[in-house]
């Protein structure tokens, strides 16, 4: 899902790129189960609603991971390759580890919510409400021997 | 004219203020109800939409301090271990309760003859049990007759469907030759007075979309309005206002356009919860009353209990559909309510199987605990997880301890200027025992139902405060209580108390039946005596 990048875009155009790489190294494609990439659900997106103060930290984060794609590898990140992308990933998530859990949880909401990840983890793409679920009732003969114990209240 | 004398001034419209309303309204005495929220729209509740699992964290938070709705007042519980947890609207903390619905046991009302411990109630079980049936009819009960745990009683509804999870968790508890059985359940399993039955949504503690789950607000208040009980919503009492001879007047309140009203009452019945009735019976001071109204004894705030939390969560290899059906609502264990003193504690606890995780909280989950990695193999390791969760809960039985209080708070206060409630609260060495062996039991039974992966939880669960209990105990003797067996307080003859403040000891189940039991007993006990109400 490529959006266009605004003016008043809280990443420039080589943070949003980098931050689409991560998202995708975060969860990739899986084609064998039909679940697209997190950089291809509108995470970008779902945060500029929902958080976008995160985007001050994101995008020094960013620019952290592009710093040390080129002094280490003298290339954009975008042009390294998956390991080195994750490499890098790597090394920053054990210098501070909060850039990618604050940005691996919004992700993982925004990735649960789209209709072709429901899709392919079983679950129709709609509100519970009003069509709701069906639960079998259970086989109430597995409940025979709390029966044949019989009474365990205690007698006052 | 709002502000005529009124018969019966009920403040809070939750669980029990909703109940006694709805029993005394029979009478065609003039009634009001002051509640400080307002209507929910269940249009509002998060499962109405797709992303339901983002909502629930926005707008459906348990913690007042968190949630801040205009409704709510804060809650200084840092000096507790355990936060306080609650809902203000009509219908109260039922809105996101889970409906799990347990009754107390005979010997819950009998622990110092049986095991020496606390006090004895002033009734039991077998007082109660009409209301008991009442209450099961009004709400819509769901459940199974013939549990061996409880005496015996019928729930109006079929009971809730257990699935796939309950089936298996069930053959664990087998294995064991544990008790189990299906929870009853203020949820309708069948279309019922008017009412829509379960759709399976889900999440009910986010509110319950399709109003099968049995908030008052859908399951007492419409019917206690037709009967002409009066509601007002959005009013916030300050104070009860009491004369020389020690009967209270009526109360001091902001209407819904923030003005300051009195409204004087013949009776007044207070239903605010474990922690909020304590709260305004302190803060009503006056020359009469120098500690709080109906607190001559120095009981009022004392004897909080709070029922500490602990559990473990297993994941299954193959999937359970765990994450269908009332959230809450499955099946329970009473194999070790009663005391057992080999097992170095008094008392006893419920074992509350819950449902499994969602997608989001299960990938959320995942990513926070490190189970869930970024890359390639989180797939797999979400696929491992989702569908295959089941939680079980330890609901622990509280003893009763003076220095488990609340007090009014020097500094915080709410929006119109009245102290908050400050919590001090310690988690009793009994209790903590009682935790570690439920935590221990809940770990066999997920292990004997073939879990792979089992989390056991650290104890207590600081969010979990929901059953606030204790804090106006009920008595017959002055010096050792605050309302006396039938609820009306020994120092004001025309105040009562009908909620779970009045709790002489906590049991060891989620306590809303019973809370709403005694309201009806109140209730029909006033009623009994109308021409001697006040002698």
């Amino acid at each position: 899902m490529t959006q266009p990048i605004t003016s008043d875009s809280p990443l420039t155009a080589v943070q949003r790129a980098i931050f689409d790489v991560v998202l995708d190294q975060i969860i990739p494609e899986d084609p064998a189960r039909k679940k697209p990439s997190a950089a291809d659900v509108g995470v970008f997106e779902y945060i500029l609603v929902r958080n976008p103060e995160s985007f001050d930290e994101i995008g020094r984060q960013l620019d952290e991971l592009a710093a040390q794609a080129t002094s280490s590898h003298q290339k954009e990140y975008t042009e390294l390759t998956r390991e080195l992308q994750d490499d890098t990933l790597n090394r920053l998530h054990e210098q501070d580890s909060r850039f990618l859990l604050i940005l691996s949880l919004q992700a993982v909401e925004c990735y649960y919510l789209d209709s072709r990840v429901m899709a392919a983890i079983g679950l129709p793409a709609r509100a519970p409400y009003p069509e709701g679920f069906t639960v079998h009732r259970g086989d109430l003969s597995l409940l025979d021997p709390v029966r044949e114990r019989g009474r365990i209240w205690r007698r006052t | 004219m709002p502000n005529d004398v009124v018969d019966v001034l009920i403040v809070g419209a939750g669980a029990s203020g909703a109940a006694v309303a709805w029993s005394l309204a029979e009478t065609r005495m003039r009634i009001v109800c002051l509640e400080q929220g307002d209507w929910m729209n269940p249009a509002t509740y998060p499962s109405n939409f797709q992303d339901w699992e983002v909502h629930y964290g926005e707008t459906s938070a348990i913690s007042p301090n968190y949630r801040d709705r205009d409704a709510d007042y804060p809650i200084n519980d840092s000096e507790s271990p355990i936060a306080i947890v609650n809902f203000n609207a009509v219908g109260g903390s039922t809105i996101l309760y889970s409906a799990h619905f347990p009754r107390f046991h005979p010997s819950d009302f009998r622990v110092r003859t049986l095991d020496g411990v606390a006090d004895d109630w002033p009734i039991d079980y077998f007082t109660l049990e009409p209301f008991f049936a009442e209450n099961d009819r009004n709400m819509g009960v769901s459940g199974l007759h013939g549990d061996p745990a409880i005496p015996d009683h019928q729930p109006p509804l079929p009971h809730i469907p257990i699935g796939k999870m309950g089936e298996t968790i069930g053959r664990g508890f087998n294995k064991l030759g544990w008790h189990w059985w299906p929870s009853d359940s203020a949820i309708i399993t069948e279309p019922y007075e008017g009412r829509g039955q379960c759709l399976n949504l889900g999440p009910c503690n986010t509110g319950c979309a399709q109003g099968a789950k049995s908030s008052v607000d859908i399951a007492y208040w419409p019917v206690a309005q037709r009967m002409g009980v009066e509601l007002r919503t959005n009013c916030r009492v300050n104070q009860i206002t009491v004369d020389s001879n020690d009967m209270a007047t009526g109360v001091e309140y902001w209407d819904a356009e923030g003005v300051l009203q009195h409204q004087r009452a013949e009776v007044v019945i207070v239903a605010c919860n474990g922690v909020g009735t304590p709260r305004l019976l302190l803060h009503s001071k006056s020359g009469r009353f120098p500690n709080g109204i109906a607190n001559r004894s120095g009981l009022v705030g004392k004897n909080l209990m709070l029922h500490p939390w602990g559990g473990a969560s297993g994941l299954f290899e193959e999937p359970l559909e765990s994450h269908f059906g009332p959230q809450g609502c499955c099946i329970l264990s009473q194999e070790f309510y009663e005391t057992d003193e080999t097992r170095g504690y008094v008392r006893g606890y419920n074992l509350q199987i819950t449902r499994g995780s969602p997608p989001i909280a299960t990938a959320r989950y995942g990513v926070a605990s490190g189970a869930i990695p970024w890359g390639a193999a989180h797939h797999d390791e979400f696929e491992k997880r989702f569908d295959r969760s089941v939680h079980i809960g330890v609901c622990a039985e509280d003893l009763p301890e003076e220095h488990n209080r609340v007090v009014l708070d020097d500094e915080l206060t709410d929006s119109n200027g009245i102290p908050a409630p400050r919590i001090l609260y310690r988690t009793s060495e009994n209790s903590m025992r009682m935790l570690a062996h439920g935590t221990k039991r809940s770990v066999e039974a997920l292990e004997a139902a073939g879990a792979i992966e089992i989390s056991p939880a650290p104890y207590p669960i600081r969010m979990a405060g929901w059953h606030l209990l204790g804090t106006a105990r009920m008595g017959t003797d002055p010096e050792r209580s605050v309302v006396n067996e039938w609820g009306r307080s020994h120092d004001v003859r025309n105040l009562f108390v009908v909620d779970g403040s009045v709790f002489v000891t906590s049991g060891g189940v989620n306590p809303t039946t019973t809370i709403q039991a005694v309201a009806l007993y109140i209730a029909d006990a006033m009623k009994q005596r109308l021409a001697t109400l006040f002698d």
